[in-house]
């Protein structure tokens, strides 16, 4: 039986067309497959990272992982725009993989960069709070511009400002306002080194005369007064041991020696009372007489005027005391030493005319004081 | 006539095949950028950053779902799920939004506050520093609490500006707090210093 040519036109039409749909089913079913488990594990490990802040703490990792996640998704869709049996998704998964790789490492990276600036922190922060505490003291009675004052307020204040970011887990901007801190800090600890530097030259004529004067005392049997500048304070020991330490305060130029009258500053050296007056007997309440300047005081101050270092009409000066009507907290003296009325009475009972007093810029090193 | 019924069922199956091949949400995907941008630059990234971070992951989500239904055969894609993450993402975005200006408003009412707190602690302080004790390191430290108060001040004179020119306010309050807590600090350091003063007189 022979079939009809439209018959067999419609067998051939119909072989052809089953032809293309099993073709197209098997293209179908062994299309690649996008890595969309893949991507999802690369979002839930990126959000994991963004809400440890691993874009600040960080940033290198993260920006690639987010690089690569976008050039995955980029590479995605460039696929998906084939034909679907030409898609070929290996290099998504390779940017996927790689993407959740860099974000893995941001995560970690992000938590120990945390925490290796937190503990810098606290170490900086611990070590300068130290400093300032130190420096306190020292600080508050040296003759500094009142800019410089408060540019270091202002750098206190800067690390106040980091604490309160610190407490409330932001250590990027913590350590921000401890460097800044540190830098106005730092300015005013520039000009005090600068001047306490040049200041400690002397340091070691200072602890001779120290020691030679407690010595004295201790050889003698008799009291003796060595005053530190930089502590403010003044020290009387009897028979070479330490008897009592008193508040004293100087002329306003108190950093350094004497040099001429009216410089306002306390010379420095030792000397010895060469006179008492009771209440009465001078302006500040009760005083002992020191004998500067004395023949190591002229031979400097001759020295600096014949080498032009003082005017000609320069004059010495004298009349340096330990007196009272002090405790006001300044250094207001026109270079003599002030203690309050009642440690002048203790002392001025105790001290003898002849008794040595030996004024030294500090009895510790710098590196003592400021540490 | 057989004919032609024959061919009306051939394009109708062509036209449904057609019709039912789902379009990608681009729309809804560009609004929903559009959303996250918008919360960006109302700064929900800094000051609500969980929601900020929530709504980008959601996108990230819709987009990834969007591409799902595209890797698949045409006739079998379906964007429900995706245009329903996108709509999650403009809800996520716009709340992100609202928490941002109401976190911006109450920071605001905050450093308002405490720039009201911190002019009458200066004004007390400055009060007590004139009867604060001048003896020992007296007036050594009168001068250095008096620095301290003016650098208070200034924090205090810089932040006010701020708020005139509508600065950045979480900065304002990272600024604000540390100088207020100073004030007080100084405020019982006097006190506590006139207290003893006073106590002292009367032994």
């Amino acid at each position: 039986m022979k079939l009809g040519w439209k018959k067999r036109l419609f067998v051939v039409i119909g072989i052809l067309f089953s032809v293309f749909v099993i073709v197209y089913m098997v293209l179908i079913l062994t299309m690649d497959k996008p890595p969309l488990k893949e991507f999802k594990v690369c979002q839930t490990i990126l959000g994991k990272a963004k809400r440890a802040n691993a874009d600040v703490y960080a940033p290198e990792y993260y920006t690639a992982a987010e690089r690569k996640y976008q050039s995955a998704l980029f590479e995605w869709k460039i696929q998906n725009e084939k034909v679907f049996f030409l898609r070929n998704y290996s290099r998504t998964k390779e940017l996927i993989l790689t993407a959740t790789l860099k974000a893995e490492e941001s995560n970690a990276s992000s938590g120990v960069n945390k925490n290796s600036l937190k503990m810098k922190y606290l170490q900086e922060i611990e070590l300068l709070k130290h400093k300032l505490d130190n420096y306190h003291d020292i600080f508050i009675h040296l003759p500094l511009k009142v800019s410089l004052r408060k540019n270091y307020e202002f750098g206190k204040l800067s690390l106040e400002q980091g604490l309160n970011a610190f407490s409330s887990g932001d250590i990027m901007l913590a350590t921000k306002r401890l460097n800044e801190g540190k830098i106005r800090i730092s300015i005013a600890d520039k000009e005090v080194n600068e001047l306490l530097k040049e200041y400690f030259n002397n340091f070691s004529r200072w602890q001779g005369w120290a020691s030679a004067t407690i010595r004295l005392s201790a050889q003698n049997n008799c009291y003796a007064f060595v005053v530190d500048k930089i502590k403010h304070k003044g020290y009387l020991y009897n028979k070479g041991k330490l008897n009592k330490e008193y508040d004293v305060e100087f002329g306003r130029n108190w950093i350094g020696d004497k040099h001429y009258a009216g410089d306002k500053a306390t010379p420095e050296g030792m000397y010895k009372v060469i006179k008492k007056m009771g209440n009465g007997g001078s302006k500040y309440y009760k005083a002992m007489l020191i004998n500067y300047p004395n023949d190591e005081d002229y031979a400097s101050f001759n020295s600096k005027k014949r080498q032009g270092v003082l005017s000609k009409n320069s004059r010495i000066g004298g009349l340096i005391e330990i007196h009272g009507e002090g405790g006001k907290g300044a250094d207001w003296t026109s270079g003599c030493i002030a203690l309050s009325n009642s440690e002048i009475d203790e002392l001025f009972s105790r001290a003898p005319v002849g008794m040595p007093v030996t004024i030294v810029g500090s009895l510790m090193s710098l590196s003592e004081l400021l540490n | 006539m057989k004919k032609g019924l024959l061919k009306l069922v051939a394009f109708s199956v062509l036209v449904v095949t057609l019709a039912s091949c789902a379009k990608a949400p681009q729309v809804e995907i560009d609004a929903a950028n559009a959303a996250i941008e918008a919360a960006k630059t109302a700064g929900a990234d800094r000051y609500v950053p969980e929601s900020f971070n929530a709504a980008s992951e959601a996108l990230k989500s819709a987009v990834t779902a969007v591409e799902e239904q595209n890797s698949k055969f045409a006739l079998f894609r379906n964007y429900d799920a995706a245009k329903t993450t996108l709509a999650s993402v403009n809800t996520l975005a716009s709340k992100a939004v609202e928490e941002t200006t109401a976190k911006k408003a109450a920071l605001k009412a905050e450093v308002t506050q405490a720039l009201a707190d911190i002019a009458a602690t200066i004004t007390a302080n400055k009060e007590l520093l004139t009867k604060a004790p001048k003896g020992k390191e007296g007036k050594a430290a009168v001068e250095a609490i008096g620095q301290e108060i003016a650098a208070v001040e200034t924090i205090s004179t810089e932040v006010t500006a701020g708020l005139t020119n509508n600065e950045d306010i979480l900065t304002l309050s990272g600024k604000i707090k540390p100088a207020v807590e100073k004030a007080k600090a100084i405020n019982t350091e006097l006190t506590d210093v006139i207290a003893k003063a006073k106590g002292g007189k009367k032994k």
